[in-house]
């Protein structure tokens, strides 16, 4: 791929060419920015892998949280298990450390178990996900993420308490879901108005 | 917006810990979906606002290092895209390169915290005409790639992709060429001019700088030198670039070869300042309409448009129409009103209205471009008409009330480009080549015969050399 500053002796097809059609003259874009440097276009980047996901150091605090709560309230198995969520936040991305201590704080906390012990983990792997929110050390959007964290649970407890049916409940949040996919997506078409999609 | 596979990977997530709370047939876990549910929605939130936020800070551009290209010219594009702060998203840029054009453009990318970034890269435009850049594709994809969001913005870029001039072409009568460049001419006056024409002997009153120092020398005595004068001469191009004249290989075709005469027309009339109006038309009727004038920029307004244009399509068969001219309909008439058989009698209904193939000619294209050019128009006094000989009878009708109503002692022009010299494959058999062009060269002859009008082909000269070789070889064989 050759390239050239605009005018140059490469503007093949010009008057100069024996076989040119007549007049043809040489314009340079308005801007002028034909007669920039080049960039390097190697500096086209893919999707970056999970592994490289920003992860703020702060989630090691609240992994020791969940350590600690799962310690608390399993005993030894939960702190081999929460060990096992702190390595694996190493390799895999937070909200998929999240899920996975999600499954296994429902393994280890029996049905009919105090409050605590079925609070206090969640809370450990709540802040887990709101470390996710934070961006040049300030947590962004957090009030977002809480306000419909509490609403959603909020749907699915009234779900669950009219139903009694986790399936339900689940497809219930499933269809919440989607609707504030949608609906945020739609605020976004009105917010910036211009789209090719 | 598009959510990408990581976004549904995690709402996989959810999906499996919804899973997971219908097998324990406890609620719990449902906690943790709605939780995850909640993340992506607050992480598409914060996109939308960041595309906001970045599309207002951008300032997009591209520019083209040449407006004006030849064909299987290049031009250099470069895409530029810079921020007023720091962007909060990925962004890639891809820039639009348009159908028809070759390049091998790359999509580049302005990393998350960086204000600026530009690509440069070649077009190749191997088809003549008229093409606009689009502006470029901006992608924001979010930090933890789950959004993608795709917007175009920036200015829109034009290009004028003029085809070369024919290496190859052939503008003649019967096979031989034409001793004159086109749109060039005389008065047959001498006097003050450009053109030499003639050297006489000095007479006092003549202008010392009019002697021929070199013939003076040669002959011994004073000698001056006299020049042709030229007059203006208003010319009516008539260009033609229906279906049909897009037969023939790309960049090849008839109205390729047609083209280059008429640019010729328009280069020679800017050259003498002559004025000079141009009508195009296409398969629905006139595509563009320039009165004469003389202004330089109009004249080259005309030029652009005539590289602009391209066969039109047409979806019905009407060229294929050879509809009989008024005066031999009248004629068939004529005869058919003597003739007592039944075929006669049946035939007759059929030209009982002669004055409907009037109509019908005055309908076609060409004719009415003609009619509209000289409606209320005085002064012009030549007609260009270039065409191909697909409609005998239309073209015919064209020229004869191109002269008829034509002004002053100009006359019609009228350049046709033979079929049978540009489908592609037709020189397959050249006899059958060979008999077509007799075909038309008959029917060049015929216009040619009229009064004021002379008629020549246009076409690619090798091509024509050898149907006009095999025609010898027929003659020289005996074989006709």
């Amino acid at each position: 791929m050759s390239r050239t500053p605009a005018g140059g002796p490469d503007a093949s097809g010009g008057d100069s060419t024996p076989d040119g059609p007549g007049t043809v003259e040489e314009t340079v874009g308005e801007s002028g920015a034909s007669q920039r440097p080049t960039d390097d276009p190697s500096r086209t980047t893919p999707l970056r892998a999970w592994s490289s996901d920003w992860r703020p150091r702060s989630a090691l605090v609240a992994l020791v949280l969940v350590v600690a709560t799962f310690g608390l309230t399993a005993g030894l198995p939960g702190l081999a298990v929460g060990t096992a969520l702190t390595v694996a936040w190493f390799v895999l991305p937070t909200v998929a450390v999240f899920a996975a201590g999600t499954i296994a704080h429902a393994a280890l906390v029996p049905r009919g178990a105090p409050l605590g012990s079925t609070v206090l983990p969640m809370l450990a792997l709540a802040g887990l996900l709101f470390v996710t929110t934070i961006s040049a050390d300030r947590l962004r959007d957090w009030g977002v993420l809480a306000v419909a964290w509490l609403g959603l649970c909020g749907l699915v407890a009234i779900v669950w308490v009219l139903t009694e049916t986790v399936w339900v409940a689940g497809l219930t949040l499933a269809v919440a879901g989607l609707v504030g996919f949608v609906s945020v997506a739609y605020f976004g078409l009105q917010r910036v108005g211009v789209t090719d999609e | 917006m598009r959510a990408t596979n990581r976004f549904w990977t995690v709402a996989a997530l959810a999906g499996a810990l919804v899973v997971w709370a219908t097998v324990l047939g406890r609620p719990l876990p449902l906690v943790g979906a709605a939780g995850i549910v909640a993340w992506l929605l607050a992480q598409q939130y914060r996109f939308v606002r960041l595309v906001e936020d970045s599309l207002g800070s951008l300032t997009v551009d591209h520019s083209v290092s040449r407006q004006r290209v030849p064909a299987d010219g290049t031009t250099l594009l470069t895409t530029s895209v810079d921020a007023d702060e720091p962007l909060p998203l990925s962004t890639h840029v891809q820039p639009s390169v348009p159908a028809g054009a070759d390049s091998h453009s790359d999509t580049f990318t302005i990393e998350r915290g960086d204000r600026t970034n530009s690509h440069s890269f070649d077009i190749t435009w191997p088809v003549a005409g008229a093409f606009t850049i689009d502006p470029p594709t901006l992608t924001f994809r979010d930090a933890l790639g789950l959004f993608e969001r795709t917007v175009q913005t920036g200015p829109e870029r034009a290009v004028q992709v003029q085809p070369r001039a024919r290496r190859n072409v052939h503008v003649g009568e019967g096979g031989d060429l034409v001793a004159v460049g086109v749109g060039e001419h005389e008065t047959g006056d001498t006097g003050s001019g450009l053109e030499p024409a003639d050297i006489r002997e000095y007479v006092p009153g003549d202008s010392i700088n009019d002697v021929d120092w070199n013939a003076t020398a040669r002959l011994g005595e004073l000698h001056v030198r006299e020049f042709e004068t030229e007059t203006d001469r208003e010319t009516m191009l008539f260009v033609d670039h229906r279906a049909t004249l897009g037969a023939g290989t790309p960049g090849e075709t008839k109205l390729d070869y047609l083209r280059q005469v008429a640019l010729a027309f328009v280069d020679s009339a800017r050259d003498l300042s002559d004025p000079l109006g141009c009508y195009t038309v296409g398969d629905a009727g006139l595509t563009g309409t320039y009165r004469p004038s003389a202004n330089a920029d109009r004249q080259l307004d005309i030029r652009r448009h005539l590289q602009a244009v391209s066969p039109t399509e047409t979806t019905d068969r009407t060229h294929d129409r050879q509809p009989s001219s008024p005066a031999r309909a009248q004629a068939v008439q004529q005869r058919l009103a003597t003739d007592d058989t039944d075929f006669g009698r049946r035939l007759v209904g059929y030209f009982d209205r002669p004055e409907a193939y009037v109509e019908r000619v005055a309908e076609d294209p060409l004719v009415a471009a003609v009619r509209s050019a000289r409606a209320g128009h005085e002064g012009a006094n030549w007609s260009v008409i270039l065409t191909d000989d697909e409609r005998e009878t239309e073209v015919r009708e064209a020229v004869k009330l191109a002269r008829r109503i034509g002004t002053g002692d100009g006359g019609v022009l009228v350049f046709l480009a033979p079929t049978s010299l540009y489908e592609p494959g037709s020189l397959a058999d050249l006899d059958a080549a060979y008999d077509r062009y007799a075909d038309f060269e008959r029917f060049r002859r015929s216009l040619a015969a009229i009064d004021g009008v002379s008629a020549y082909e246009v076409g690619p000269a090798d091509r024509l050399d050898a149907v006009l070789a095999s025609g010898r070889r027929q003659w020289s064989g005996g074989g006709r």
